[in-house]
């Protein structure tokens, strides 16, 4: 009886330790690791961008995040080439991680967004695979991670996984107001456009990194930005455009809105420039 | 001579009541790290309104909002306090400043309670502006909520209509400031 009970126990917790993917309507694949409430969260957050309609869109805001314009769809589509995948705090990348080849040499190409290498490649893109890519190229070794079902060969910093936890959930937390409100489904999302553009980006740009910090609040930390397009301009910009719809919400919803586009802004160094944001691949 | 003697305590008894009234503004003054403080710049137009309510009859209703800004007054100085400063969130953080931190964007629920406040009773936006200029100049805030108070100083300033240009906020948060989301 007891062994019984170890060996459905031992199911159970291998089921979850190897990330089973739970089946939702969205184009996002969420990990085991996942909370169904956070699940729900954010299957409705993305659901939302469709929807949304931006007004006194300027050339600057556009090439930030280098789209041709800021309609739902385009910025549905820019999450849905870099999203595929979302995990939990529980999704451990190094033991899922795998090396393909040592020794390998990286000479990536740039990736064209409609090339059949694209395709072929890129089944997921998070945070976690631009940190895995990058760390395969730094010691010039080929990866792949286990991922639903998959053994995905990590060849670009866009085949990555967004996880979630703190950054996505306590970074908008606000008492006075719901997890389902307009206000917090917005700031969820300016954090997810944030970790998008981290799988952008080639040579030595590649995930679009964070640079030192020379002054200010975070001086010597790795928490400013250098790009003019790059995560923290690019949450910036799409913050600003997100105060402006949150029609209904409360002053703390907008104030919340407001202190995240200053702390996104606030990293932006001087002398920033504009980088090439095309993602990079080897074959 | 006994009108002499009680006319002597009445003028005793007024200057110690005006001396005690005065004594905390002066202690605060003193006193750089006191909720409140201002620059010597900061808002003329803010110690005008103040001394011209002292000495005069007011009404009941007038009282009644002398009232409410002084327990406005009283929130504005307690939630100064809450604010963010750079030394405590680099403390807490421990190095990990990828996002925003959850103190910083906690703030939002004082800025939320002000604004609502201001919009339910427009004669609150000086004691506000007071709260949001003090923030703005203090150096040892986290810059995102000095911009963020920068940005609200300048948004309800322009809806009261008062000059505050001399504020001395440095160069480096107003760009921000600048670029924020806001009010229209």
């Amino acid at each position: 009886m007891i062994g019984r009970w170890g060996l459905l126990f031992l199911a159970a917790v291998s089921l979850s330790s190897c990330g089973l993917f739970k089946k939702n309507n969205s184009w996002v694949a969420f990990d085991s690791s996942v909370s169904d409430n956070q699940k729900d969260l954010l299957q409705g957050d993305l659901q939302l961008v469709g929807s949304l309609n931006f007004a006194n869109v300027t050339y600057e805001d556009l090439d930030r995040i280098d789209l041709p314009d800021l309609s739902g769809n385009s910025l549905a589509r820019f999450l849905q080439a870099r999203v595929k995948f979302i995990v939990g705090e529980g999704f451990d990348a190094s033991s899922q991680r795998n090396v393909v080849a040592n020794y390998y040499n990286y000479s990536p190409s740039l990736m064209n967004e409609f090339s059949s290498a694209f395709d072929r490649v890129v089944t997921v893109m998070t945070n976690t695979g631009s940190a895995v890519y990058l760390d395969g190229k730094q010691s010039n070794t080929l990866y792949s991670i286990n991922i639903a079902d998959q053994n995905l060969i990590v060849a670009s910093p866009r085949v990555g996984i967004i996880k979630i936890g703190e950054g996505l959930f306590s970074n908008s937390r606000v008492n006075s107001i719901s997890p389902d409100s307009l206000g917090h489904r917005l700031l969820r999302l300016g954090t997810l456009f944030h970790e998008s553009r981290h799988s952008d980006g080639n040579g030595s740009n590649a995930g679009f990194p964070h640079t030192k910090c020379n002054s200010g609040d975070f001086a010597g930390y790795y928490a400013c930005e250098s790009n003019t397009n790059g995560p923290y301009n690019v949450e910036a910009m799409i913050l600003k455009h997100f105060y402006e719809i949150c029609y209904n919400c409360s002053e703390s919803e907008l104030s919340a809105l407001q202190i995240s586009a200053a702390d996104a802004a606030s990293r932006l160094v001087y002398g920033a420039r504009k980088r090439d944001s095309q993602p990079e691949y080897v074959r | 001579m006994k009108k002499t003697i009680l006319f002597t305590v009445l003028i005793v008894a007024f200057g110690t009541l005006v001396f005690s009234q005065r004594k905390p503004n002066e202690k605060a003054a003193k006193n750089s790290e006191a909720p409140l403080a201002l620059p010597n710049s900061v808002i003329p137009e803010l110690m005008g309104a103040a001394r011209t309510k002292r000495g005069t009859n007011l009404s009941t209703a007038e009282l009644a909002v002398l009232e409410e800004n002084k327990k406005f007054r009283s929130y504005l100085e307690n939630s100064y306090i809450q604010l963010p400063l750079i030394e405590n969130i680099r403390m807490t953080k421990d190095g990990n400043f990828h996002h925003v931190p959850t103190e910083v964007i906690g703030s939002s629920e004082i800025f939320g309670e002000i604004a609502d406040r201001i919009k339910a009773n427009p004669s609150l936006t000086r004691e506000a502006l007071r709260f949001y200029s003090a923030c703005a100049v203090n150096e040892q805030l986290i810059t995102s909520v000095r911009a963020v108070c920068t940005r609200n100083l300048k948004d309800w300033a322009k809806i009261a209509r008062i000059d505050v240009s001399k504020v001395e906020i440095p160069d480096d948060i107003i760009r921000i400031a600048d670029v924020l989301p806001h009010r229209n």
